[in-house]
Order: C-alpha cells, then structure tokens, then sequence
C-alpha cells in the first residue's frame, strides 16, 4: 500500500495541486470576477428588477436568435448578464439591472472564464483530455487517501499531533497527517462529486444506449431543456415578469419559502414559436441544484412544461450542488476555502515529505532527485506566483484597447500566467533550495502590488470599497494582503534556515575532525 | 436564531474535538495535572463525543438535514486543526477546560 501511496503521489500530486488551488479559489469566482472586472462592480441588493423595463427593449434590439441567456442579478453577482451566440462564440454583456445602462470595460477571462475552467479540465479541450486527466487525477486522490490511511498507520493516534520544533521531515509528517484527517470526509467527497458532475464524458455508453446516442432527450429527461424549431413569423411576445412570477410562485408553493429564477432563456424570441424557460439553477436556500424549470410559450405567456427532478436525478442535483457550491451560506463558503487550503497543504508536504526522506546519502545528487525538487516548487509555489502574476497583469494593463504582439488583454493575462508558471520550474531548477523563499517573496510582493494596483486604478482601496458596499473587492484585497504578509514571513523563514545550514555546513568542511 | 445555532454549533465542535484530544495521553501529559486513570479518561472521551454530536444537532436545527451534512463534517475540521495548532504551540489555552473535566465528583 505504501509503494501505491508513494508512486500515485508522485504521479499525481503536482496536477492535484493545480485543480485543488483552482478549485479553492473558484469557492469566491464571483468574487474574484467583480475585483478583475471593474466595471461589473455594484453594491449588492435585494431590490426585484423589471425585466419588461430592463431587458425586453435589450433583446428586442438583438433581434431572432436561437438561445438568449438572462442571469439574473444575486447577491453575489449583482449585475445582469445577458450571453447569446454572436459570430461562432459565446458573448458576454453586463448591465446596471436598474437603469439597463450598459457596464462595458475591458474584457477578461477572469475567475469564471480562467479559474474555474482550469480546475475541471486544464483548458486542455481537444478530445475532452483535459476533463478526462481531471478525471484521472480524481481517481488518484481517491486512491491516495485510500492508501494513506494504511501508509500513516498510526494517523488515529496521531490525529492532533503537529510538532513544529521537531526535525523539518517530522513536522512536514506531522502536517500532512493532519490536513489529510482532519478534512477526510471533504477531500474524499470533493473528487468523488466531480466524476459524478462529469459522467456523461466518462461513461457515455449508458445514454448512448437509452437514448440512441442521442444527448438531447437525456438532457431534457435530467434538466427538463425543451427545443423548439423558429416559425418563421414574428409575433407579439407576452410580459416577461409575469412569466417568471409564475414560475416562481409554483417553487415557492412547493418549497414553501419564496424561490427566485436565477436563469432565463428565451428560444427565438420575437417568434411566434418563441419558448421562455425559467430556471433555479442555483437556488440560494438548498444544495440541490437545477432540478426545476418552467417553459412557457412566449407569445401566449401560457405553460408548456413544468419539469421537476426525479429521484436518481435529485441525488446527482445535490452531488453537483455540494461540488458547486453556489448556494447563499457564508459559513460553509468559507469552511470549503479553508478545507480547500487544507487540501492544497496536504498535497504540497506529502511530496516535500518524499523529498525529505531522500535527502540523505546520494540522492539528492540525481537527476531524478533534482528534477522532482524543481517540479514541487514550481507546481506549489510557482503556480500561486503564477496566479498572483494573473491578477497582476489584469490591473496593469492599461485599457481595453491595449494589444502586444496582436493579443489582446483578456489573452495577455493569460500569457502572464503561463510565462511566470513555467518560468518559475526553470527558476527552481537553477536556483534549488533558495527557490522556495525567493518564490515566496515574488508571491508577497505581486500579491501586495495586485492590491495597491487595484487602488490606483480604479480608487477602490480596502477601506473604499467597504464604504461602498463593494464587499467582494474588499474581501479580495484583504485576502491578497494577508498572503503578501504571510508570503513574506515564510520567505523570511526560510531565508534563515537556509542561511542557518550554509553556517553549519561551513563549520562541519572547516573542522572535519570536531564535526566528527 | 440561525447565527445563534451556527455559534453553538461551533463552540460545540471545537470544545468536542478538545475534549477527544485531550483524552489521548500525550496530549493529557501536556495539559493537565491530574493522574490520567481509565475512568477520567472514558469520562473525558464521553464528554468530547456528546459535545461534537451536541454540535450535529445544532446544524441540523440551524440548517437542515441538506447543509448540516456538509457543515459538520467542516466544522470539526475547522476545529481539529484549531486544536491541533494550541496543543502544539500554546497547550496551556486547553488547560482551564481540562481541569474543568477531570475534577472528580466528589
């Protein structure tokens, strides 16, 4: 079991950290969108928008589409989003939800464009590989722990030990057998819930054989989607609020507190075929998502289907809804980032552990030694420098139009990311144990310059955005100065303790004899 | 009445997971006095799992059977590491709730 642990480890802990440091992050993606999209940027509010008054003169002008999507505002997005398909890709637009003013700034991937696809599929998109190594790596968290628990024999006895002044290979032990138990039922859920989420890629056999290779009717029998062909005739559509208030009195009738759609999509709206579904995909009171959706006839404002989840179905909604984490509870939000931490802890000193206990006698000398040396700091520390560097670039660059070598500025903060990422393998590789602190200290200081960036560019420092109600920008730029603070401290540390070994080492080559 | 109820829930894990890890013997040795004898130490143990099970029922009267089976399991993560982290840096924190449990009744 111990081999297993080892070799699964060493196969899979460099990308189990990315899709885990991904994944956490991806807990505030709402968040982290407001900070790296200045212009979305409102105060959060419970007031009902009009959409007749708001959105119908908006899509009016769109003209006959096949899909609009409407995302209505929430307390943790609250601008209103409106995407179509617009010449061969998905369009995004924001607006104020309560004067239809439109909010347009510079575009950028950001958490939910960037971050939140990486943690799923490595933005590797041809042939799905990317969903399917997320896929591999889950099942290799799974066999970890698994194993974990046979290879740390004594985890139970030790489940509150952490012994910091102990020798580095000790307290890296001790730390990692306790971020790996203390948060077992989480770090063993959270890739179990993920290949649920994806099943479809990985077994698609089943639905090939009930439904005849055909996704559509799976689709409509899980989430209740209705298709419709255009007629071809244009006709008077009926009020879009009333239709929504109806959805939403059905949900609240059968929750029995008030439910709220959070989507709307309007199938060729203007024609005379045109379809309106409302959905909860999020609902903000309950973990189950997106088990209910009404579709109603737009020209008539009548209903067409009313679907609601069945059982096997219900069970996948709130599998999905425990991975997604979209509901409205601050607490857990905050308890599945910090569990998230933990995970990212556990992985990052169960391959320092391994290096650890090679460091003795030869090994440090080889080239397989050296090569996963310089793969741990560039996978922990180089991909949060890499991230820290993403953010960086956003506040830097310095407006919508701006273009280098034809990229332009959502592509460049992408670049970013993936120069500092692979830069930082090659820094470790050169620089070997110095890397860590330096890398440590890079992240202190992007991290304290993404916040005081964001201060001269849009003048919403902490204390600012506080005072607007901007809570989001706040919370962000909070957090990314206490990771400078605590980036720099454990830089500092490990500066010393470094320079602490030089001096032993010196003393040990100038006195063998005492050494001995 | 729902902050209240995720307050005690907290209090209760954290108090709970205390108790459990006071229970074991280095863990006692570090923090209290008293002779650890196999009655205390079921005592203490006792204690530890009504508190993080006090704890299950404060979740699930604060939020339902959906979220209480995700914040539970949390919540004692949240506070194995917090105790984890004082017996390792300032045990002394535990001390006052250690020789409150282990008086004897007499």
């Amino acid at each position: 079991m111990t081999w297993l642990h080892n070799a699964t480890g060493l196969l899979c802990s460099a990308l189990l950290f990315a899709m885990f440091w991904m994944g956490t992050l991806s807990v505030f993606d709402r968040e982290i969108d407001q900070w790296m999209m200045p212009h979305t940027r409102l105060a959060a509010s419970d007031r009902s928008i009009s959409l007749d008054a708001i959105v119908r003169p908006i899509v009016d002008e769109l003209g006959p589409r096949s899909d609009i999507y409407l995302y209505l505002p929430k307390q943790r997005e609250p601008s209103l989003r409106i995407g179509y398909e617009d010449s061969g890709s998905f369009k995004k637009r924001y607006f104020d939800p309560w004067t239809g003013k439109e909010l347009t700034g510079r575009e950028s991937l950001a958490a939910t464009g960037f971050i939140f696809p990486f943690h799923f599929s490595f933005h590797i998109r041809w042939m799905n590989l990317g969903y399917w190594l997320a896929g591999f790596l889950s099942m290799g968290m799974l066999v970890l722990l698994s194993t974990g628990i046979y290879a740390h024999r004594k985890i139970i006895a030790e489940f509150f030990v952490f012994r910091p002044d102990k020798s580095l290979r000790r307290s890296t032990l001790d730390l990692h057998n306790m971020t790996s138990l203390v948060a077992l039922p989480f770090h063993f859920l959270l890739p179990l819930t993920g290949l649920f989420i994806f099943f479809s890629v990985y077994l698609p056999w089943p639905a090939g054989i009930l439904f005849g290779g055909e996704t559509e009717p799976l689709f409509a029998e899980m989430y209740g989607s209705r298709s419709v062909q255009a007629a071809g005739r244009r006709a008077e559509m009926a009020s879009l609020d009333d239709m929504i208030r109806a959805a939403e009195s059905r949900w609240s009738g059968r929750t029995g507190y008030p439910a709220a759609a959070d989507i709307v999509r309007l199938q060729h709206w203007g024609d005379a075929n045109a379809l309106v579904t409302a959905r909860r995909v999020f609902p903000s009171r309950q973990v189950a998502m997106d088990r209910e959706a009404v579709t109603f006839a737009a020209s008539t404002g009548e209903v067409v289907q009313d679907f609601k989840s069945l059982p096997i179905r219900t069970a996948h909604a709130w599998l999905s809804g425990l991975h997604f984490i979209q509901f409205d509870h601050w607490m857990l939000r905050w308890l599945y980032f910090g569990a998230g931490l933990l995970g990212c802890v556990m992985i990052a000193t169960g391959l320092l552990f391994w290096l650890r206990s090679r460091e003795r006698g030869k090994a440090p000398n080889t080239p397989g030694f050296q090569t996963m040396a310089a793969m741990t700091v560039g996978s922990t520390t180089g991909l949060i420098l890499a991230t820290a560097a993403f953010l960086v670039m956003n506040r830097a660059i310095p407006h919508a139009g701006f273009k280098v070598l034809g990229q332009d500025a959502a592509s460049l903060e992408v670049w970013a990311f993936a120069v500092v990422w692979s830069t930082s393998f090659f820094h470790a590789a050169v620089r070997k144990e110095r890397a860590w602190s330096e890398q440590c200290l890079a992240i202190g200081l992007f991290a304290a310059s993404a916040a005081v960036l964001n201060w001269v560019t849009t003048g919403h420092h902490p204390a600012a955005a506080a005072d607007a109600g901007l809570w989001a920008v706040f919370a962000v730029d909070a957090m990314l100065l206490l990771s400078a603070l605590a980036a720099i401290a454990v830089s500092h540390r490990l500066q010393c303790r470094f320079i602490s070994m030089l001096q032993t080492a010196s003393q040990a080559d100038a006195s063998p004899v005492d050494a001995r | 009445m729902e902050p209240l109820l995720l307050a005690a829930a907290t209090a209760a894990a954290i108090i709970g997971c205390a108790l459990l890890a006071l229970s074991q013997k280095r863990h006692w040795r570090a923090t209290c006095a008293a002779v650890r004898t196999p009655e205390r130490s079921r005592r203490v143990r006792l204690l530890g799992t009504a508190s993080t099970m006090a704890s299950l029922v404060f979740c699930l009267l604060g939020n339902g059977l959906s979220f209480a089976v995700l914040l539970w399991p949390l919540l004692l993560a949240l506070a194995s590491i917090l105790v984890g982290l004082s017996l390792s840096i300032a045990p002394g924190i535990l001390r006052p709730l250690a020789a409150l449990v282990v008086r004897d009744r007499t």
